[in-house]
């Protein structure tokens, strides 16, 4: 008998604890001005070199807005509590460390994760617990959009979706290299090169002479080359990465093709002029997301001051997307004069010209900024030009 | 048409790589009937010692090529003697699956302890371009057919003209009957994984320094291709990898030039049943009936 009142005393207390200490966690949230962020960062393995960037870009970004007085909403001023977290280059890890974060942190919202496949990943942790996730650097077309076509509804991003890229470099072809025909190679591998290649081809004012399709790990563009070489074409587009590109580069200027070529992102990296070589890495323009040397809108050049104060280095364009993500979290809090979870998805389904670092922002109905690009100039395999393309 | 010479120029070179990978896999199928899957991966070796004989030790290209043959030549030694000797007498299936583990270990060691990223490879020799009449060639280019044809009529030469020759060719026609004319097998043996080893790295090394760029899985792709090039030559018969290695690198080139780059492996690959269906021995492969 002593023992069932030992037991069910013990019960007492203990849900006593529980219960006082979820209803003190509660008056605490309701007097609580703070705003909690979540980050979903690769800060270890193999792409721990672009999680790190973007984790000091969001970390950067609420030291800012805090200094500056929080985000005031209905009178109340909050101020914002970034949660790390690492994903570890991990997709399971991104699905189970969005999840802790919802259900263990309660944040208002979730910066990354970094990658698309990460993304992916933890599209249904993020649906799940209704809580709005922008991914800084996630470019698949597919991450905002679900299986029957429609958007998915939590999902955000902050630079743009793959495809876009053919749509703004058909633009560069057009006005700034004044292409009338061109030649494209593709790595149709991968929807990233097939998707940049066909809206590249709606957007296209000029004449497209010839398209030439490569698998990732190919070497020998000989062939294409040769075959190409005698027709007329003003420029050479290479919708791929770049290692492929580099070979394709220095194959090309070794044979005395000497157009310039056009890219996205993919080509984007001091790999490309080492396999080409340097000296055929010249009148290369490739699609970045933000330049130090152009800036695209007004909020730029003191970011990128303030940014080199702090760090003492060049902010990296993931540093400067995964700002642009925690401001325009910010922007809808503000938009919508709630911090709800809900309230705050609408915001950012709305956003619109908002002036980020990396460009005026649009969210179009899949929820995917519509926003300038850079495109940057490469001469003896340096970054020698940078042009933005509204 | 002076396009077409041109691709075919183009497919030679390339097919002038399949050729020297290609002679390896046949050597060491005649020889003992193995096939030998990390031989593409000693390819990739070879360019790696050659991207460290001449990156590192800054060498000349043609003595960093000679080394780079040289140290494969033994490293194809060590892997006969560690993974396929001590499996002679087990059944074929089990030297099969060692050599895929070997092909494994050498790429999986490679990027752990290098990298998997691409390495530029040193342009040890400058690219310069000759034309003739319409056609273009450049130095790199000639070097790679020139040292592809003086390796194999080196390898001919060896194996009609000297002893370790016919000491090969006794081993493959019937092992047991050349141990009993006293020839030692398993020197032999070493001997035929060196030559093709050494085949592989030249072709290695020459990729590395054509294409400019070197991974830790570039052997797996053109690996593949030398094996079926092989395969089509008649495996087992050295001229037919050369031919084979050839008629690889024409194919994959044509079927580029006509347009048809989205299906260039389909393509090839297709003929390649085709032309096994209507030969299956290969186009030199003799129809010799197997002893029981």
């Amino acid at each position: 008998m002593k023992k069932v009142i030992a037991i069910v005393a013990a019960f007492v207390v203990v849900i006593g604890a529980v219960v006082g200490i979820g209803m003190s966690k509660k008056s605490a949230e309701k007097t609580s001005t703070v705003i909690k962020i979540g980050g979903v960062f690769d800060t270890s393995g193999d792409a721990s070199a672009y999680g790190e960037a973007e984790q000091k870009g969001a970390n950067f970004a609420v030291k800012r807005i805090n200094a500056a007085g929080g985000i005031k909403v209905n009178g109340k001023t909050y101020t914002i509590e970034m949660v790390n977290k690492d994903s570890k280059s991990d997709n399971t890890e991104a699905a189970s460390v969005t999840t802790s974060l919802i259900s263990n942190n309660k944040v208002n919202a979730i910066v990354g994760p970094v990658t698309t496949a990460a993304t992916q990943a933890a599209v249904p942790a993020a649906t799940k617990g209704q809580t709005p996730m922008m991914s800084p650097t996630a470019g698949a077309d597919s991450i905002t959009v679900q299986k029957n076509g429609k958007v998915q509804p939590y999902i955000f991003r902050a630079q743009f979706k793959n495809s876009y890229l053919g749509t703004k470099m058909a633009q560069f072809a057009d006005e700034q290299v004044k292409a009338k025909d061109v030649v494209i190679f593709q790595d149709n591998s991968s929807d990233y090169g097939t998707g940049i290649t066909s809206a590249f081809k709606k957007a296209y004012k000029g004449h497209v002479v010839d398209t030439a399709s490569y698998q990732a790990g190919d070497t020998d563009f000989q062939a294409m080359l040769t075959k190409i070489k005698n027709q007329k074409f003003d420029a050479i587009v290479i919708n791929g990465y770049y290692t492929e590109a580099g070979a394709i580069l220095k194959q090309a200027r070794d044979m005395g093709i000497n157009v310039p070529v056009i890219g996205p992102d993919g080509l984007g990296d001091p790999k490309l002029a080492e396999i080409a070589g340097n000296q055929n890495a010249s009148n290369v323009y490739y699609a970045a997301h933000f330049s130090t040397q152009a800036p695209a809108t007004d909020a730029a050049t003191p970011f990128v001051t303030a940014y080199k104060k702090a760090y003492g280095e060049d902010p990296s364009q993931f540093t400067a997307l995964a700002y642009d993500a925690v401001y325009m979290i910010k922007q809808a809090i503000e938009d919508e004069k709630s911090v709800d979870k809900a309230k705050i998805t609408t915001g950012l389904a709305h956003i619109k010209n908002f002036d980020g670092v990396t460009g005026k922002m649009t969210m179009d109905a899949f929820h995917n900024p519509k926003k300038s690009i850079v495109m940057v100039g490469e001469t003896d395999g340096k970054d020698t030009t940078a042009t933005v393309v509204k | 048409m002076s396009s077409i010479l041109q691709q075919l120029l183009n497919g030679v070179i390339l097919g002038s790589v399949y050729a020297l990978l290609a002679l390896g896999y046949t050597m060491v199928y005649g020889i003992i009937k193995l096939i030998n899957f990390a031989h593409g991966d000693v390819y990739m070796l070879g360019a790696y010692f050659g991207y460290f004989f001449i990156n590192v030790l800054h060498l000349n290209f043609f003595i960093a090529l000679v080394l780079a043959m040289a140290v494969s030549a033994g490293v194809g030694v060590v892997i006969e003697f560690v993974a396929y000797r001590p499996l002679r007498q087990s059944p074929r299936i089990a030297v099969l699956i060692s050599a895929l583990g070997v092909s494994f270990l050498l790429e999986n060691g490679m990027s752990y302890f290098f990298g998997s990223d691409k390495r530029a490879f040193p342009q040890a020799i400058a690219t310069v371009q000759y034309h003739f009449g319409q056609l273009q060639i450049s130095n790199i280019q000639l070097l790679i057919i020139g040292t592809a044809v003086v390796l194999m009529l080196g390898l001919t030469l060896i194996v009609q003209k000297t002893k370790m020759g016919r000491a090969m060719r006794a081993v493959s026609a019937d092992q047991e009957a050349a141990i009993l004319m006293g020839i030692n097998v398993n020197r032999t043996i070493s001997f035929t994984f060196a030559i093709g080893s050494a085949l592989a790295a030249a072709g290695g090394v020459l990729i590395g320094l054509y294409y400019n760029n070197i991974d830790p899985l570039m052997g797996m792709t053109p690996g593949i291709k030398a094996f079926v090039a092989a395969v089509l030559g008649g495996i087992g018969i050295i001229p037919g990898a050369a031919l084979g290695g050839w008629l690889i690198g024409i194919l994959e080139t044509l079927t580029q030039a006509i347009g048809l780059s989205d299906y260039k492996d389909a393509v090839v690959y297709g003929i390649l049943i085709v032309i096994l269906l209507w030969k299956p021995t290969g186009i030199l492969g003799k129809n010799g009936r197997e002893k029981v």
